[in-house]
């Protein structure tokens, strides 16, 4: 069994992505035969979820054409293994607060426990925003006409029409009222 | 977590086991140069068995980094005389079971492959 432990710095948490190699008799959904046979192969797991806290469920690799969706076929199993790392990370959207393109234009997610200390300014910089463990965004859920635009830049970020969509809200901010936040 | 294929013997009324493990390492093999700068970890199943050659010769431990790595020095498979690469896990695993039951020359099917001898039952 192969173990891959990752660390996100954002919220403090390590995830896993664990490879098992598996025997076992699999039915023809995964199309061995039209019966049901004895097979070999990795059986993928992770400790990730998807933004709406699902499982990723498991994944049959029987083949290095076994790839994410969107991924070319493996030349080994180490490619095929960093693939799905990438994807799962990818999918999970852990890097999303680092990112404020993926912020601001992002559909489905929202502000939650944004808890940055009082000496911080919505107009921080993205280092502080995205690299501090006790400031993060997570699932952005801002209706089309709210967003975070330049979040992440320099002292001209800000908030700007900030009030939609009622399943778009901040939960929890908690930064001073030097926030130039327009909410 | 690794699963075992036991082989039986009829004839000796006996049975060996071979194990496949799926692992993920920094390889500083033989045939690799260990490069701190570009070398990372590589995940590759890794085959292993207690059993003996009828020589009485232990076997070695068998990477298998991707499903070209062909039972005969990595160029042929053991059962039939091709280079085509194995279409799926099942099939790597069946072939290299193959190969360590009856063994191989010395340069079968021209792989360039040392000689196996095949696996000792009795005793």
């Amino acid at each position: 069994m192969a173990q891959v432990k990752i660390f996100n710095d954002e919220d403090a948490r390590y995830y896993t992505v664990t490879i098992d190699a598996v025997s076992t008799v699999l039915d023809k959904v995964y199309g061995v035969a039209t019966n049901a046979t004895l097979d070999f192969y990795l059986k993928l797991t992770t400790t990730l979820r998807t933004p709406a806290g699902a499982s990723f469920g498991e994944k049959v690799l029987r083949t290095l054409a076994d790839v994410p969706p969107g991924y070319s076929t493996a030349v080994n199993f180490t490619v095929l293994v960093n693939d799905w790392v990438e994807y799962y990370i990818v999918q999970s959207e852990l890097t999303m607060s680092s990112s404020s393109s993926s912020s601001s234009t992002s559909t489905s997610s929202y502000i939650e426990n944004w808890s940055s200390s009082s000496s911080k300014s919505s107009s921080s910089s993205s280092s502080s925003s995205s690299s501090s463990s006790s400031s993060y965004i997570q699932n952005w859920s801002s209706s089309s006409t709210s967003y975070i635009e330049n979040w992440s830049s320099s002292s001209t970020s800000y908030i700007e029409n900030w009030s939609s969509s009622s399943t778009s809200y901040i939960e929890a901010w908690s930064s001073s009222s030097s926030s130039s936040s327009s909410l | 977590m690794a699963f075992n294929i036991t082989v039986y013997s009829n004839a000796n009324a006996s049975s060996k086991s071979i194990s496949f493990d799926f692992v993920g390492d920094v390889l500083c093999a033989s045939d690799e140069v260990f490069d701190a700068n570009t070398s990372a970890i590589q995940y590759y199943y890794k085959v292993t068995t207690s059993a003996k050659q009828d020589n009485n010769r232990a076997y070695q431990v068998k990477v298998v980094r991707t499903l070209t790595d062909l039972a005969l020095n990595k160029t042929k498979q053991s059962a039939v005389d091709t280079a085509n690469a194995y279409a799926n896990v099942r099939e790597m695993v069946v072939d290299y079971v193959y190969d360590y039951i009856n063994g191989h020359t010395a340069d079968q099917f021209t792989s360039g492959c040392t000689e196996q001898r095949p696996m000792k039952f009795s005793g």
